[in-house]
C-alpha cells in the first residue's frame, strides 16, 4: 500500500514533556484518527509535521518528500483546519477568500463559493459573528478548495454539538471517497472516530501505544466481566487491562487467547484506550 | 506575500476610518493653528504604526501559526509586516501633502519646499521607528513588546532634549544637509538590517 505521510523516530523535548519516539505511517486513501488525552502530544506531533515547532530528531515525509526541505510544495497539497479560528474576528467569509487566492496556487473560487454555500456560511458577515460550528465550518471550506490531497485536522469536532460534528464527519467521509485524499484526525472524542476511521494511533504520554487498523483492533479485543474468583483463574498473560469492582472485575483480553467457556463481549475502541491507560491493577 | 498584504488591510480596516477621522482633526488644528507639522508628524506616524496594529489581531486569533501551516514562508510573513509599514508610511505621507498645500495655499503662511521637507523627514523617521520596533515585536510579542515601544519613542526624543539642556550645539546647516542628502540611504540600510534581525528571530519562534 502507498504511504502518504511517514513519521519515524519523532524526537521533541520540553520541560516535563516528550514527545518520545513517534512512528505512524498513514496509508493513501485511509482516514487515521489520532487519539489521546488532553496533554498527550498530538497537537505537538501535528505542529511537528507542519513545521511549526522545531523537531529535535526524527523524520517526517509526506507524500515522500521531506517536511522541512520541501516545506512549500507540501503545503500546497495539505488542508490544515487547526482547533480554533485562525482569521481575524472583523473578517468576514468574502475576504478570506480573497485572501487564499492569493496564498494557494490551486486556490479554486467557485469550489469555495459553493462550499460556503453548502454550509449556510454568510460570506458577508463578520467572522466574530459565527459560532464555533460555522467558525470550524470556515475553516474546512478553506482547507477543501485548494485541492488538497491530504486534510491534517487538529481536534476539529470538539466543542461542536452533536449534529454538527456529524455533518463535519460527513464531509470528510465525503472527501475520502477519492482514493488520492487521506486524512489525519487528531480528536478525543472517540465515538467520532470510530463513526468513520479505518486507523487508529494512540498517544499516551507522549509516546505511541498502538497505530493499528481499527477492525484489527476490535477484532483482537475482548472485555470480560466474572468474579473476583473467576479472575483468579484465568492466565494472565491475555489480560491487558483490568479494573475491580465491588461487583467483580472487568478485564480487556486477547480474545484469540481466551479458552473457551467464558464469555467475552466485543470492546470498543474507548474500552481498549480506558483499559490500557487506567486499568493497570492486574 | 500579495494574500498577506490583503489580509493586513482587511485586518485594519476599522483603523482606517479613525485615521480619517484624525485627519479631519489635525487638518482643522493646523488650519487654526497655522501648524502643519502636527498633521504630517500624527498621521505618518499612526499610518506606520499600523503592522503593529495588524500583528496585534494576529496574535488575538493566533493567525501566525495558520499561515505558516499554508505554503507561506516564514521570511515572507516577516517581510510583509516591514512592506505593509513601508506601503503605508508612503500612503500617509501621499496623504498629508495635499491638505498641507491646501492649506498654505489659503494662509499663505507655509511654503512648498517646507512641506515636502516636512513630510519627508516625518516618513523617514516613521520608517526608523519601524525598523526599530519591529525587532521587538518579533522577538516579545505585540502585548510585552508595547512597553519596549514607548523607550524607542522616548529614548531619542529625551536624548535630543538633554543635548539641548546641555548647550550641545546644533549641527551647522552643512552637515544637516549632508546627512538629509545620505539619509535615504541610511534609512534604506537601517530596515534591511532590521528586517535580517526580524527574520532570524522570527525563523527560531515556535507556534
Amino acid at each position: 500500500m502507498e504511504t502518504v505521510m511517514e513519521l519515524k523516530n519523532l524526537v521533541k523535548q520540553y520541560e516535563g514533556f516528550r514527545l518520545d519516539n513517534v512512528n505512524i505511517t498513514l496509508p493513501k486513501g485511509s482516514i487515521m484518527g489520532f487519539v489521546g488525552e488532553n496533554g498527550a502530544g498530538k497537537s505537538t506531533t501535528i505542529k511537528l509535521i507542519l513545521n511549526l515547532i522545531h523537531r529535535d530528531s526524527g523524520a517526517v515525509t509526506v507524500f515522500g518528500l521531506d517536511n522541512i526541505k520541501d516545506e512549500r510544495q507540501i503545503k500546497e497539497d495539505i488542508g490544515v483546519v487547526l482547533d480554533e479560528s485562525s482569521f481575524p474576528d472583523n473578517m468576514n467569509a468574502a475576504s478570506v477568500g480573497k485572501i487564499m487566492r492569493h496564498i494557494y496556487k490551486n486556490w479554486d473560487s467557485a469550489v469555495y463559493a459553493g462550499r460556503l454555500q453548502a454550509f449556510a456560511l454568510p460570506p458577508e458577515k463578520p467572522v466574530k459573528d459565527y459560532s464555533r460550528g460555522m467558525k470550524m465550518k470556515l475553516s474546512i471550506a478553506v482547507a477543501l478548495s485548494h485541492k488538497a490531497k491530504l486534510l491534517i485536522l487538529d481536534e476539529a469536532t470538539s466543542g461542536l454539538d452533536p449534529i454538527v460534528r456529524d455533518e463535519i464527519l460527513d464531509i470528510f467521509m465525503e472527501f475520502i471517497q477519492d482514493e488520492e485524499h487521506s486524512i489525519f484526525l487528531s480528536s478525543h472524542i472517540i465515538s467520532d472516530l470510530e463513526k468513520i476511521d479505518d486507523y487508529i494511533t494512540f498517544i499516551h504520554k507522549g509516546k505511541i501505544l498502538f497505530s493499528e487498523p481499527k477492525d484489527d483492533l476490535i477484532y483482537r479485543y475482548g472485555v470480560l466481566k466474572c468474579t473476583a474468583q473467576e479472575y483468579e483463574t484465568v492466565d494472565k498473560s491475555v489480560v491487558k487491562g483490568c479494573r475491580k469492582n465491588r461487583f467483580g472485575v472487568e478485564t480487556l483480553v486477547l480474545r484469540e487467547e481466551m479458552p473457551a467457556g467464558y464469555t467475552v463481549d466485543p470492546a470498543s475502541i474507548e474500552d481498549i484506550m480506558l483499559f490500557m491507560i487506567r486499568g493497570d491493577e492486574k | 506575500m500579495k494574500g498577506l498584504l490583503i489580509k493586513d488591510l482587511l485586518a485594519i480596516k476599522r483603523q482606517g476610518r479613525i485615521i480619517l477621522a484624525m485627519l479631519v482633526f489635525y487638518v482643522i488644528y493646523a488650519a487654526a493653528f497655522r501648524n502643519i507639522s502636527m498633521l504630517s508628524g500624527m498621521i505618518v506616524m499612526l499610518c506606520a504604526m499600523m503592522p503593529i496594529t495588524a500583528m496585534a489581531y494576529d496574535e488575538k486569533c493566533k493567525w501566525d501559526k495558520y499561515a505558516l501551516a499554508m505554503p507561506i514562508p516564514r521570511k515572507t510573513v516577516v517581510l510583509s509586516k516591514y512592506l505593509f509599514g513601508i506601503l503605508l508610511d508612503a500612503a500617509g505621507v501621499t496623504a498629508v501633502i495635499p491638505f498641507s498645500m491646501a492649506i498654505s495655499f489659503f494662509t499663505k503662511a507655509f511654503v512648498l519646499k517646507d512641506i515636502l521637507l516636512t513630510s519627508a523627514v516625518v516618513g523617514g523617521l516613521a520608517l526608523v521607528f519601524l525598523a526599530l520596533i519591529l525587532p521587538v515585536m518579533f522577538k516579545f510579542g505585540v502585548e510585552k513588546g508595547r512597553l519596549l515601544m514607548m523607550l524607542a519613542i522616548f529614548v531619542p526624543v529625551a536624548l535630543v532634549m538633554i543635548a539641548a539642556k546641555l548647550g550641545i550645539q546644533a549641527p551647522s546647516e552643512q552637515t544637516v544637509k549632508l546627512l538629509m542628502f545620505s539619509a535615504p540611504a541610511a534609512v534604506a540600510a537601517m530596515l534591511f538590517a532590521s528586517y535580517k534581525i526580524s527574520a532570524a528571530i522570527y525563523a527560531k519562534k515556535e507556534f
